[in-house]
């Protein structure tokens, strides 16, 4: 389970950096008079790839920010509490997300749409990042969710915001 | 039922939900769920998936995942280190010594960048470290810099001013050229507020560290030159025509890399560290920015900007009195929306109000920045708390709190650009045919 | 109550017209049909109008006719360059054209209503053009496979830059020359950055209003009528407004210094050489109906 996310996030750092080769391939391409065709529209789709692919390695990661100020302060049954309407939460609104992404998807491929720039490819190869990437995070909410069935705590609670740097330790 | 009443039902639901520890991002696709599916007979689920995805892929936002990757390359290399020893000594006598570096820095940085997330990502990677280990107040050090990240919005280039001269038809050179000089007054006041703060509190800044001689500044400075470099190449790319303004982030990435190539310091490890670093931040800044888009289509959905703002036009207010209507107006839906939103969602209403009441509309523009720099750091939704937050884990509030004394600020400043126009007016007008 | 996104600024006269058809509509229906207008892409982007429409996420909406022509040329053929240069040729070609378009959208569970041409395409340049040798090697701004395309036949270099970069893309010279219609010339205020405008009347681009097609079965008969009224009007006088932009906006680019010429005769006959193969290109792409198009136009 673990690999997904991390594989999911290292796609999207993948398209990340496409995004810059992307747009410098376009800059240097205009210097020496030769256009890149679609290069801004496909910079666009790999921003979407890049965002939507780290959501569950984003979440695993504690990246997605919340207010714990009042969390923090209740006791600790409590705040399981808390926490596990959080996650029952984040599983309903991610899943929501989920089927209806699937459905834009599924007619972007009924309907045949094509985009609409300079070089145009199925709607639904581009949109296939958002919908895996949400699916991803429903996964990450179910699998933390079946955690606190065991009694565990969420893994989103044991890595910190900047503790995967050394921010945080020297403020 | 009355839409006043609806807004502060939704709002309230939003605080309720965000106040209970939901994630941020999901808070707004929550809300604007509900009020879609309570408040108009239009399919939530459908418009949700159709907007996050039109959102996601916009060509003005990729700039913002590349500046970030930058600021995270200048952070684990030792560039940024470098861009604080050689400007610290310049700073070092001005009370408030080195918290100086943050609106500097900032403010250099801000033209260089579009976004205040960005800039708020870059320069604190640098600062908040380089600060809290010789024993800045911590909270101060925050503030300052939420506070000076939103000159990315002012000082050009600027996203928002784009969105803002498209959708209001004002030409978008004369509205950069505009935000410079209030840009570099909102620069004075930030560092006035540290002077004051400082002479105030001066338990709170620590002594200063070593007293140099000019010469000794000079070769300080001379750890600049790499950053200065930089921004040169990022800057000198935009106005000498090789990259428009979005491009210019990916030329400052490459420069970024290119440099800790060659002063030794990138490896294999800081590459990916880098890359996976800013992925997720961008991640996190992205999925907030699809909310945010979704819950802004979703209250367009239920017509409560609309009606708001028709309600205020039916006021017939004069000219003074609408702006500071008007200023109210922003400042409470700055406190729900991302600056962006704000700007597309109600300048199709305001500005047949803001016409007639013979307001010009680039100094409008740059009222409108300064007011949206404000949403940026009041919370509950605060995109520069946000991205402080995920870079020393401190609670919202909290950085709500730091930050107080420069919304006050900004209040300030948008005043001024009421008594002065001139600040805003005065260089556009200049601008001739060509 | 419909609601109704639209892609262009409050100040476009595409805009100006809409908010008048649905005033119509409003009157027409006695207040039980509504229009509550979204201009500016605020409530959807251009790109995603479409979608929203047909899945019925909104009843109905405005958009660039041509946008649609990588899904099938037929929706392109108003911008295939100097085919229709003036009002008279365009409304001929509207009319080969809108059956084939209607039953297009049909297939889609859309309806059309009206659509209404922007005032003809024009170059804006920083430096005098007098025939197409002048064009060679110019970084052109294209928007579309038809503009680059064209840029090329013309010995340019396409170039692309968002819209909204256009300004500061035309004072850092990133780009040297663009092709758009005088009224956006006017709006984006393109003295600011080019100095010569070309009025080339090159191809004259539609908006379309359309339907969702349940949402237009759920009304009664006499709403529909209304629409249908309101449609009508507004297809008149979205004509007539683009013509007067037209006119009036040669006139005020001029006023506020540029140099509007309609181009030399050397340019004109150069340009309507590349529009021929480009025409024969369109007719390739665009099969059996794209030449019965065309032959019901040139008739
Ligand atoms: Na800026
Ligand atoms: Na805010």
């Amino acid at each position: 389970m673990d690999r997904l996310f991390a594989a999911c996030g290292g796609l999207a750092a993948f398209f990340l950096a496409a995004i810059c080769v992307l747009v410098l391939a376009q800059v240097v391409g205009r210097l020496m008079g030769v256009a890149i065709p679609s290069a801004d529209e496909f910079a666009g789709y790999c921003l979407s790839a890049s965002s939507f692919l780290a959501l569950g390695y984003a979440l695993r990661k504690n990246h997605h920010i919340r207010v714990t100020l009042l969390l923090d302060r209740l006791p600790r049954a409590r705040r399981r509490v808390a926490e596990a309407l959080c996650v029952v939460g984040g599983l309903a609104v991610s899943l929501f997300i989920t089927v209806n992404t699937a459905e834009m998807v599924y007619y972007s491929v009924t309907f045949g749409d094509l985009t609409q720039g300079l070089v145009p490819i199925p709607l639904w190869i581009p949109q296939s990042g958002m919908m895996i990437g949400v699916t991803v995070l429903t996964l990450a909410f179910l699998a933390d969710a079946l955690r606190m069935l065991r009694g565990l705590d969420p893994v989103y609670l044991s890595g910190g915001p900047g503790r995967d740097t050394d921010v945080s330790q020297e403020v | 039922m009355d839409v006043g009443l609806i807004g502060a039902f939704l709002g309230l639901v939003l605080v309720v939900v965000l106040a209970g520890g939901f994630w941020v991002a999901l808070s707004l696709f929550a809300v604007g769920i509900l009020g879609i599916a309570a408040f108009s007979s239009s399919p939530p689920g459908a418009i949700l998936a159709t907007t996050s995805w039109g959102q996601s892929w916009s060509w003005s936002l990729t700039a913002l995942p590349l500046f970030i990757w930058m600021g995270e390359i200048l952070f684990r290399t030792r560039l940024a280190e470098d861009m604080f020893k050689g400007l610290a000594p310049w700073v070092t006598r001005i009370p408030g010594r080195l918290m100086h570096v943050n609106v500097v820095g900032c403010g250099i940085f801000a033209a260089v960048s579009g976004s205040s997330a960005a800039t708020t990502a870059t320069i604190g990677r640098i600062t908040i470290p380089e600060l809290a280990k010789r024993g800045y107040d911590e909270r101060m050090t925050l503030g300052t810099l939420a506070g000076s990240a939103t000159l990315g919005l002012l000082i050009p280039p600027s996203i928002i001013l784009i969105v803002y001269g498209v959708a209001a038809d004002v030409s978008i050179s004369r509205l950069f050229i505009a935000g410079v000089v209030p840009g570099l007054v909102l620069v004075t006041l930030f560092m006035s507020t540290i002077v004051v703060w400082a002479l105030l509190n001066p338990s709170k800044v620590p002594a200063a560290e070593f007293s140099m001689s000019f010469g000794q500044k000079i070769m300080a400075a001379g750890r600049l030159i790499p950053i200065v470099l930089l921004i040169v190449g990022v800057i000198g790319s935009i106005y000498l025509g090789f990259a428009t303004a979005t491009e210019a982030a990916a030329v400052g990435v490459a420069g970024a890399l290119l440099l800790s190539a060659v002063t030794g310091s990138l490896s294999w490890r800081t590459f990916k560290e880098s890359l996976l670093g800013a992925t997720g931040t961008s991640c996190m800044i992205a999925f907030i920015l699809a909310g945010a888009a979704f819950l802004s289509v979703a209250m367009g959905f239920t017509g409560i900007p609309r009606q708001l703002a028709e309600w205020i036009a039916g006021l017939q207010l004069s000219p003074m009195m609408l702006l500071f209507a008007l200023t109210v107006f922003f400042a409470v839906l700055g406190c729900f929306l991302d600056g962006i939103s704000i700007v597309v969602l109600t300048v199709a209403v305001i500005m047949p109000m803001v016409e007639q009441a013979g307001i010009d509309l680039i100094w409008f523009g740059i009222y409108i920045v300064v007011v949206v720099e404000m949403s940026q750091i009041t919370p509950p939704i605060g995109l520069n708390l946000f991205v402080i937050q995920s870079l020393t884990g401190r609670d919202l509030l909290y950085l709500a709190r730091a930050a107080l004394p420069f919304f006050i600020v900004m209040v300030v400043m948008v005043a001024l650009l009421i008594v002065f126009p001139d600040m805003a007016t005065y260089l556009p007008r200049q601008m001739t045919t060509g | 109550t419909w609601e109704m996104p639209t892609p262009y600024p409050e100040a476009e006269f595409h805009t100006k017209n809409i908010r008048l058809f649905a005033q119509d509509v409003e009157t027409a229906t006695g207040g039980s049909l509504k229009i509550n207008v979204h201009s500016g892409q605020s409530l959807f982007k251009h790109p995603e109008i479409k979608r929203a429409v047909q899945t019925g996420q909104v009843q109905i909406a405005e958009m660039l006719m041509a946008n649609l022509l990588n899904e099938d040329a037929i929706f392109g053929v108003d911008a295939v360059p100097f085919l229709a240069s003036n009002y008279d040729e365009a409304a001929k070609l509207w009319k080969a054209q809108r059956g084939m378009v209607e039953a297009r959208l049909a297939k889609q569970g859309m309806r059309l209503l009206y659509a209404v041409p922007w005032p003809g395409q024009g170059f804006y340049t920083k430096s005098p053009i007098a025939s197409l040798a002048d064009l060679k090697g110019v970084k052109f701004r294209t928007y579309n496979s038809a503009t680059a395309s064209m840029a090329e036949l013309m010995g340019a270099v396409p170039t692309i830059v968002e819209a909204v970069e256009i300004p500061q893309a035309f004072s850092t010279g990133v780009v040297d020359a663009m092709v758009t219609s005088g009224a956006t010339g006017l709006r984006t205020k393109a003295w600011d950055f080019a100095s010569y405008f070309y009025d080339l009347n090159a191809w004259m681009p539609k908006n379309m209003v359309f339907v969702n097609e349940r949402a237009w079965r759920s009304l009664s008969d006499a709403e529909r009528e209304a629409v249908q009224k309101a449609a009508a009007a507004a297809e008149a006088r979205g004509w007539t407004m683009s013509k007067e932009v037209s006119d009036s906006s040669s006139k005020e680019l001029a006023a506020k210094g540029m140099k509007v010429e309609s181009g030399s005769a050397e340019l004109v006959s150069g340009l309507k050489d590349i529009g021929a193969k480009m025409a024969a290109d369109w007719e390739k792409s665009a099969g059996a109906d794209g030449a019965a198009l065309l032959k019901a136009y040139r008739n």
